[in-house]
């Protein structure tokens, strides 16, 4: 199976595509895919902690998504306390993880 | 942070990215993730080809200047900011130590902004077929949208 | 001629190469050097900009690219001190689990419901 990166760049809740993307990470996990949700930017406005649109990131997790908030993001918006499931990140561990290679990333 | 070991086995190291980039700076925060994710692939060793379209043009305009802020608003904002072609003119020259990117701005684009003329030393103006050719030698493809 | 302006901010812009969201210190000069009267309203992704403990800083090759560390949240605490009024819709800091104790001191809190008022109450709205 297939190593996915999809990345958000937007909060998820400002446009109409920003609710598609958890149920395709989600899809991608049953799928048997290992895939990689990296929060940037506004992106990270769902990762923190009582957010509605970070709800779904804990069972996201459960099934085996990686889901991974960038530090500078988060900072720059005051975002001391992540959503259950969701790793305090950074721009290395994102170059790392492209170094060794993805069969394709979606950037949103 | 964040430490999961990746599954790479039979997996070619990547050497190449390819990054269209659409957005210009000022009112989006991508640029600036761009040029800090170029950074980290460059210090691993990975070619960085930057295709630079629409709005992404005028971000190597070499007139960029250090404005001083507005006087009533220095005490918040500071006296002046450095403006984004410095970094990516700083990213330019550091490939000649090591990994190199390559920056390229789309002609009909540059022509459209009157900025073809103006574009920074290391800055290349392309064509639409760069595009394809840098997507299509790339290991990883990474294209930022251009939302509004 | 228009004198009570409403600004609205909607989408929060952080770390784009200028001190701040230029749309954000261009309301705080029209607070702080205009007669104009002026106040803020912050809405969906926006009410970002109020939060308290903001702390915008990248580097790029070592060089930090917001060297000043402005952060929306002085701006807004800036234009508070220069008399705008303040507010952010609460039905959108909940759904961004922001609760009132995280935001800037002096900052009102209104329902999604108060913002016809407010629309209505001024002579111009400026949506960035």
């Amino acid at each position: 199976m297939g190593r996915l990166l999809v990345v958000d760049s937007r909060d998820l809740t400002e446009y109409a595509g920003g609710r598609f993307l958890p149920p395709l990470v989600e899809d991608l996990c049953r799928q048997g895919h290992d895939v990689t949700l990296f929060l940037v930017e506004n992106g990270v406005i769902a990762a923190r902690r009582g957010a509605t649109a970070g709800l779904s990131f804990e069972a996201l997790s459960d099934r085996g998504a990686h889901i991974l908030a960038d530090d500078v993001s988060c900072r720059s918006r005051g975002i001391r306390e992540l959503a259950s499931g969701v790793c305090l990140s950074d721009l290395d561990c994102l170059a790392d993880k492209i170094s060794d290679g993805f069969d394709n990333i979606l950037w949103y | 942070m964040h430490n999961d070991e990746p599954i790479l086995s039979g997996r070619k190291r990547v050497r190449r990215v390819a990054i269209v980039l659409s957005t210009g700076s000022y009112q989006r925060e991508a640029p600036t993730t761009v040029l800090r994710l170029a950074e980290k692939l460059l210090e691993r060793g990975i070619e960085v080809n930057v295709w630079a379209f629409e709005e992404a043009v005028t971000l190597t305009n070499q007139d960029q200047i250090e404005h001083n802020e507005p006087p009533s608003l220095r005490p918040v904002l500071g006296d002046s900011h450095a403006p984004v072609g410095r970094f990516i003119d700083q990213l330019l020259r550091a490939g000649l130590h090591g990994a190199k990117m390559d920056w390229v701005t789309c002609i009909l684009c540059a022509q459209e902004r009157g900025v073809e003329k103006h574009q920074m030393g290391g800055a290349i103006v392309g064509t639409l077929g760069d595009l394809w050719k840098f997507v299509g030698g790339a290991d990883q493809v990474i294209a930022i949208p251009a939302y509004r | 001629m228009a004198h009570r302006i409403l600004v609205i901010f909607e989408k929060p812009i952080m770390l784009s190469f200028e001190p701040s969201d230029p749309h954000l210190f261009a309301t705080a000069l029209g607070v702080a050097d205009t007669p104009l009267e002026i106040s803020l309203l912050l809405r969906d992704s926006a009410v970002t900009y109020a939060v308290s403990a903001q702390a915008p800083s990248a580097r790029i090759l070592g060089q930090e690219i917001a060297p000043s560390g402005t952060t929306p949240a002085r701006l807004v605490t800036f234009m508070l001190e220069h008399g705008a009024v303040v507010r952010v819709v609460r039905e959108d800091l909940e759904e961004r689990g922001i609760p009132p104790s995280l935001l800037v001191t002096g900052v009102r809190v209104v329902g999604r419901s108060e913002t016809a008022d407010i629309f209505a109450e001024n002579d111009g709205v400026i949506l960035w």
